[in-house]
């Protein structure tokens, strides 16, 4: 009989495993958006990854760059990659496709100065996807629920956040970490104000010292700016649904880690490699902060929001979860799960939990999200220096 | 009967799941739905947003989840709304800070 917790899934040849199957058009520069888009279009499993940077970046923040460019070639929903660039960046076409060779995935490179103007390029690029298509591993398979690596994400919170949604997703959790899946939390920003629950939520000191002094640099990024970070935290959209404080909205978002420890943590698009739930260190800006996660190697995302938003990911499916009576109705073509009738019909969060879960089965069997359906494919880069 | 939720026992103010006008009396429960206690609101206050269970003197604690979320700014009487306008948060406050340096390599 067929196990109802397996989900279908794609191997790759380093042992990972992907419940989509993308090429990743991957730009290393700005200069080259245009390029990697139009080689896309019309290959519907084609996906462009474009951004604003890759040229004038330097030490700490181009490593960054660059290692978030390789964990997004190398997430398990990536089947083939080709990158293309336009010859002067910093991190060359070449030099990124080599890295991901090293995965045994197929990949291919271009690079415009080497090969002529827009046209000829698009052309190119285009055999070369070609290629790559028919280089497909096509064969679907059961795979164990604890292959997947789930991230978990919140965007537009307000008042429903901590009292319904991210309270689900936790239930949600402790089910996904009994299946044995690996499941990160982020979002650095939005833990300022929770270090109490930090601390008790934290399976080993090495755990909460590496929280708890995340926390502190950001804290002190914006002291140092001589800013007041209520100019963006809560954001004024935050503050309309409810929220007056970022302790406040901190102590909502980290409800989503429920009744369960944490068990390792890691830096921005670092690998999860271990089981349990990790803390991945990550902004609060969502599409960079999923950068991370995907990076990390996350197949899914679980979305709660408020206020709505619309936003997917480029390469993976982003589930949205809502619990505001007003949200559910008036963006409800972009709503997955909608708990609103905690509010309404007396739902518990168990049972709410019980449907976010239900959700991220579906997902992972080929169900599409609604972000998926409308054609959200977000990305954005990460960065920690300023381009000189 | 207007609802309101108070998430853990220790809050001293709980978050209205309905609009609520002036003067109307709001039943306070908890996540499970168990009526805790009732108040008179003193002011309309929106979905979604906070109304205080006890008066406040200004600099006093405001608690939610059984945590510190801010401080009062105003003294706050029971039953108004608490929000951005009558307090404030502690953390991230780089405007409070006095003199500060500049950063290492930043030139003066």
């Amino acid at each position: 009989m067929k196990n109802p917790m397996s989900i279908k899934g794609y191997r790759r040849p380093d042992g990972s495993f992907g419940i989509r199957n993308h090429i990743a058009v991957i730009s290393t520069v700005a200069c080259s958006n245009h390029l990697a888009e139009s080689i896309s279009r019309d290959y519907p499993n084609a996906v462009p990854i474009t951004h604003q940077h890759g040229c004038d970046q330097l030490g700490k923040d181009l490593d960054l760059f660059f290692r978030t460019l390789l964990g997004i070639a190398c997430n398990g929903n990536v089947a083939a990659v080709l990158t293309v660039g336009l010859g002067c960046e910093e991190i060359s076409a070449f030099d990124l496709a080599k890295a991901i060779e090293k995965t045994g995935k197929p990949v291919a490179s271009l690079i415009m100065q080497e090969v002529g103007g827009t046209s000829d390029s698009i052309i190119e690029g285009r055999k070369k996807l070609d290629f790559l298509s028919s280089s497909l591993n096509l064969k679907e398979e059961e795979i164990d629920f604890s292959k997947l690596i789930i991230g978990l994400e919140c965007g537009g919170s307000d008042f429903s956040s901590g009292i319904v949604t991210n309270p689900a997703v936790g239930e949600a959790v402790e089910l996904m970490l009994k299946e044995g899946a690996k499941v990160i939390f982020c979002e650095t920003t939005e833990l300022l104000g929770a270090e109490e629950i930090i601390r008790q939520k934290s399976a080993t000191p090495g755990v909460e010292t590496f929280i708890l002094n995340k926390i502190k640099q950001t804290e002190e990024m914006a002291v140092a700016m001589g800013v007041d970070i209520r100019g963006a935290q809560p954001s004024p959209g935050n503050i309309k649904g409810g929220l007056s404080t970022i302790e406040e909205k901190s102590l909502g978002a980290i409800c989503k880690v429920g009744n369960s420890q944490i068990q390792n943590v890691l830096n921005f698009a670092e690998p999860c490699a271990n089981s349990g739930l990790s803390f991945m260190d990550t902004p609060g800006n969502d599409i960079e902060s999923m950068a991370g996660l995907a990076a990390g190697g996350a197949q899914i995302i679980i979305f709660t929001t408020g206020r709505g938003t619309p936003m997917g990911f480029a390469i993976l499916p982003v589930i949205k979860v809502v619990a505001s009576p007003r949200t559910a109705q008036i963006m409800k073509e972009n709503v997955d799960v909608d708990l609103s009738a905690f509010f309404s019909h007396g739902l518990s969060i168990k049972e709410a939990g019980k449907m976010v879960f239900n959700s991220v089965i579906d997902t992972a069997q080929g169900n599409l999200t609604k972000a998926e359906m409308l054609g959200h494919r977000e990305f954005a880069i990460h960065r920690i220096g300023p381009t000189l | 009967m207007k609802k309101a939720i108070q998430i853990d026992m220790q809050d001293n103010v709980a978050t209205v799941i309905e609009n609520v006008s002036e003067g109307q009396q709001v039943e306070v429960i908890d996540k499970e739905g168990n009526l805790i206690t009732d108040l008179k609101s003193v002011e309309s206050i929106s979905l979604g947003h906070k109304i205080a269970l006890r008066d406040f003197s200004i600099g006093e604690s405001i608690i939610k989840y059984g945590f510190f979320i801010g401080k009062s700014t105003n003294d706050i009487v029971k039953g108004s709304h608490v929000h951005v306008h009558n307090m404030e948060s502690q953390k991230g406050r780089g405007d409070l800070v006095k003199n500060i340096s500049s950063p290492k390599g930043c030139c003066k």
